[in-house]
């Protein structure tokens, strides 16, 4: 088992609280049904120190590890994930300045997420073809004046892209000849030229609206370069691998979570003059998703701590070996959530098929964590490329 | 190699089918799943156009067919993606109980609107506290010498905002043990005393009008039992 000490029980007791108090059942039903931002909850969040807290104490973050953002994004998620993606996510667009921001941009930028009202939204994701070997970029390099780059292209389904302020992407370097980078760009959304499409409701996630950000001709000089606007393929990785590991931490509470309510009903529904519990195919079920949370536990856990351990300076092939493991967390907790939501959903009958009873909802939003953060087919060529 | 028996006015049949949904359903879906209901009419033109309802007797308007006319109307509404319009559900769930169970009259009465898509179905089974478990159920039907009087509720009814005609399972109340107690009646939509809830909120089949339908002191004809009384779980 993983033992956590107090201080870490501490944060999951908080967080539970907060969670049980701040995400209300009616919202829920509401903001999935419309797609909304739940702008308040997570400035509740945020005056209570739970955003960013893995960022530096100078950064205004709490100086925590990515293994206390897992048990953290668990703790809400086990409530209601749809908010606790949200909240967890929100962050994340931030985490490239974290990892490559210039001290002047860390210090400008960190603060106003984590204390202030500013959303940063990333689009790496769409650089993650690159895994795969394919390089099929979507911003086009149209030219170079000055030592300004003219833009054109489209970003597609950037997470919080109609309501962030600021986006960081990136470029392949084999558009400007340094095959070897990425050329990592943070701009404001309102710029010229930059048109901003919200998309239409996902099936889960729905706290996260999506857009496809289009750029028409946006010039963009050093300025809005990230750092020194180039990031190698080991830096990218560990951004991927922190966001990874965020979804494994909410995947663990989507299981956990929709566990809960499974156990709830099955004390006390009765079918044939027996509770449902009594009966074997229950018992066999509930035991099968018991041992599910608990392997994606163990390996998200353990996976966590090894990132924690890294800094810019671990070496590649050691990185790598934790890229692999961070995959692996991913893979197998995105699949311990979607099939355990998936049996809570069947022990619940057709009450576990309406909203009401908040149980598909955790079912959703699984099924999504399977395709963000990278697909676990991307996540699963990073295991192998570690093993050959 | 063919391993179903299909002839040539199957795949006539599955042809038209095929032609009609693009025209009258696929473009219409997106309206119907956030309506979450399929508007009446449809049913009404697929009905004419004699979709519903393939096994019924031509003596009352259906197309006389065998089941694998049913098979093609399920896999191509399916194909449709989309669940709405449940035509399956009432051609090959319900109409089959007034078609094995229903008096001469019965059949005369429904038959031929449930073909022409004048009448929609449902079958009203389960209830907030029994669904695996049929016997379980509380609505009762008590004989009261000229019709019977409906209570009770029943919940996660498909078609249950559109339905024109029920298939009500209840309990007769004098009759102790639940698998003899247990019988089916037609309920007329408008009967006084039988009221639709609200369309339920799901997961998915959103164009699918789901619903609680509650009965209180529903009176309904005595002919409206179909088939033996308590003959539910004997056959």
């Amino acid at each position: 088992m993983v033992n956590l000490d107090k201080f870490q029980k501490d944060i999951i007791k908080a967080a539970k609280e907060f969670a049980k108090g701040e995400f209300e059942p009616e919202a829920a039903l509401e903001y999935d049904g419309e797609g909304v931002f739940p702008h308040e909850v997570i400035n509740k969040a945020k005056e209570l120190g739970f955003i960013g807290i893995h960022f530096s104490e100078q950064y205004t973050g709490a100086g925590l590890t990515y293994f206390e953002e897992v048990i953290l994004s668990e703790a809400l998620a086990q409530v209601d994930s749809t908010f606790g993606i949200s909240i967890m996510y929100s962050v994340v667009g931030a985490e490239p300045i974290f990892l490559f921001g210039s001290e002047e941009q860390k210090s400008e930028f960190l603060p106003k997420v984590i204390e202030g009202d500013e959303i940063i939204c990333h689009a790496l994701g769409n650089n993650y073809d690159f895994i795969l070997g394919a390089n099929s970029p979507c911003i086009r390099v149209e030219s170079i004046q000055d030592g300004a780059f003219i833009l054109n292209g489209e970003l597609s389904n950037v997470i919080n892209g109609p309501c962030a302020d600021w986006l960081i992407f990136c470029i392949h370097g084999s558009q400007i000849h340094r095959d070897e980078d990425f050329c990592i760009f943070l701009v404001p959304l309102d710029m010229d030229g930059i048109e901003i499409e919200p998309k239409v409701k996902g099936l889960g996630w729905s706290m996260c609206p999506r857009a496809n950000i289009v750029f028409n001709n946006v010039e963009l000089d050093k300025t809005y370069f990230l750092r020194n606007g180039y990031i190698g393929k080991k830096e990218l990785m560990r951004f991927w691998a922190s966001e990874m590991i965020i979804i494994a931490g909410l995947c663990l509470g989507i299981a956990k979570g929709s566990l809960d309510k499974a156990l709830d009903y099955v004390k006390v529904r009765e079918q044939f003059n027996k509770k449902l519990m009594d009966f074997p195919v229950t018992r066999e079920k509930i035991s099968e998703m018991l041992i599910k949370v608990l392997q994606a536990r163990l390996i998200t856990y353990n996976a966590a701590k090894a990132l924690s351990n890294t800094t810019r300076k671990t070496s590649w092939k050691k990185l790598s070996k934790i890229v692999s493991q961070v995959s692996m967390a991913k893979v197998s907790s995105a699949r311990a959530a979607k099939e355990v939501s998936d049996q809570s959903i069947q022990l619940l009958g057709g009450y576990g098929y309406m909203r009401e009873y908040h149980v598909e909802r955790f079912y959703r939003d699984a099924k999504c964590c399977e395709l963000l953060g990278g697909n676990i087919h991307a996540n699963r060529e990073l295991i192998i490329q570690n093993a050959v | 190699m063919q391993i179903l028996p299909y002839k040539k006015e199957h795949h006539e049949f599955r042809k038209r089918l095929r032609e009609f949904c693009k025209k009258e359903v696929i473009p219409n879906i997106p309206m119907w799943e956030q309506q979450k209901l399929v508007p009446k009419e449809v049913w009404q033109h697929m009905g004419r156009s004699g979709f519903l309802c393939p096994t019924v007797d031509k003596r009352y308007g259906g197309l006389g067919g065998d089941f694998l006319y049913s098979v093609i109307l399920a896999e191509e509404i399916a194909y449709t993606n989309h669940s709405g319009l449940f035509a399956s559900l009432h051609s090959d769930v319900v109409v089959p109980y007034i078609v094995s169970y229903g008096s001469e009259e019965i059949k005369q009465k429904y038959l031929p609107g449930c073909v022409k898509g004048d009448i929609i179905t449902a079958v009203a089974m389960t209830e907030p506290d029994a669904g695996s478990d049929l016997s379980s159920i509380k609505t009762i039907a008590q004989d009261q010498g000229d019709y019977f009087v409906l209570n009770g509720s029943k919940t996660f009814i498909s078609n249950g905002i559109n339905c024109d005609l029920v298939v009500v399972a209840a309990r007769d109340p004098d009759i102790e043990d639940p698998y003899k107690a247990m019988s089916l009646y037609l309920v007329e939509d408008g009967t006084e005393g039988f009221n639709k809830g609200n369309k339920l909120d799901k997961m998915g089949m959103h164009s699918q009008d789901t619903a609680e339908l509650f009965f209180v002191n529903c009176k309904i004809p005595k002919k409206n039992i179909l088939g033996q009384k308590t003959m539910v779980f004997l056959c």
